[in-house]
């Protein structure tokens, strides 16, 4: 066997085994990131879920026309977020999610507001923090990569940033 | 009998040729392991990343969609639960009971999904046995 023939054949094999390789790789990892994905898909839509289903609530018990004009832009900021991880649609979630908090807020205290001299007290303490503290308890918190734990501001990189 | 068996076993005649032969290609058995033990590490190192992504992209929808249903069943007897609670005993055991059952862990349990983390089945059995009981509560509160 000359050099040429041997050189030759380092590089086939080198091949074979990079492709194996690639393809061992691609299952194994291609799973870990399926779970991933499951895992802060869930996370991110709870908190949306949710809104969807106190609307549809509020909405069966009719609150009155004010009520229902907050509630129709809520249920068009959720319906326009979609359910994938292009760039473009996690910039809309982002954007999105700030003005839904912002606007369920408004909602409770709206309603509460209204409830005062009625008999239903439990929806005067009803508030946003109780919603998103159950989205929190379900989902867990999305940090699950952090920079530095202690520094002062809280430089956390959440889960999501990874991906 | 094959050449390769022969290679390595060596053939029945022990000629010089053979003998040669046989070390010639242990030396390429040697070879063969070295390099492509070296591409294999490549290969793993090299698209680690590009797997995991496409992983994640596939399955994030799937996500999406499980956490938009178990928000809707928890936020629906969450109200629910403010608003009629206080007569409601059952409904609210069950919204208790709902916070502990729809939690990620157990609605993304591996017993949920096959080998592949696709979801067993059609449904989901934790969400849909959920989504009926929301159904009755939506029948007597909306």
């Amino acid at each position: 066997m000359d050099l040429d023939e041997l050189l030759g054949l380092e590089e086939q094999y080198y091949k074979e085994g990079y492709e194996e390789g690639k393809r061992e790789n691609l299952k194994k990892n291609f799973l870990e990131g399926k779970q991933y994905g499951l895992q802060v898909g869930f996370q991110r839509c709870v908190l949306l879920g949710q809104m969807k289903g106190i609307c549809d609530v509020m909405e069966s018990q009719k609150f009155g026309s004010s009520i229902q004009k907050t509630l129709d832009v809520i249920r068009n900021l959720i319906s326009e977020v979609p359910l994938d991880n292009k760039d473009e649609s996690v910039a809309i979630y982002e954007k999105n999610a700030v003005k839904l908090k912002n606007k369920f807020r408004l909602l409770l205290l709206a309603l509460s507001k209204q409830h005062k001299s009625e008999k239903f007290q439990n929806i005067v303490r009803f508030t946003f923090e109780m919603v998103d503290d159950l989205s929190r308890s379900v989902s867990g918190e999305l940090q699950g990569y952090v920079d530095d734990p202690n520094a002062e501001n809280g430089v956390q990189k959440n889960q999501l940033d990874m991906w | 009998m094959s050449n390769s068996y022969d290679d390595f076993w060596g053939s029945d005649s022990d000629d010089n040729s053979t003998f040669k032969a046989n070390e010639e290609s242990i030396e390429i058995r040697k070879l063969r392991a070295r390099h492509s033990k070296r591409g294999y590490l490549d290969g793993l190192t090299y698209s680690k990343e590009e797997n995991l992504q496409a992983g994640f992209n596939t399955s994030f929808p799937e996500g999406c969609d499980l956490g938009l249903k178990v928000g809707l069943i928890l936020g629906t007897l969450q109200f629910l639960a403010a608003y009629y609670g206080p007569k409601d005993e059952k409904l609210r055991n069950d919204f208790s009971t709902a916070q502990k059952e729809l939690k990620i862990n157990s609605i993304l349990s591996k017993t949920n999904f096959d080998e592949n983390f696709d979801l067993i089945g059609d449904k989901h059995p934790i969400i849909d046995k959920w989504e009926k009981k929301l159904k009755d509560y939506q029948g007597k509160y909306f």
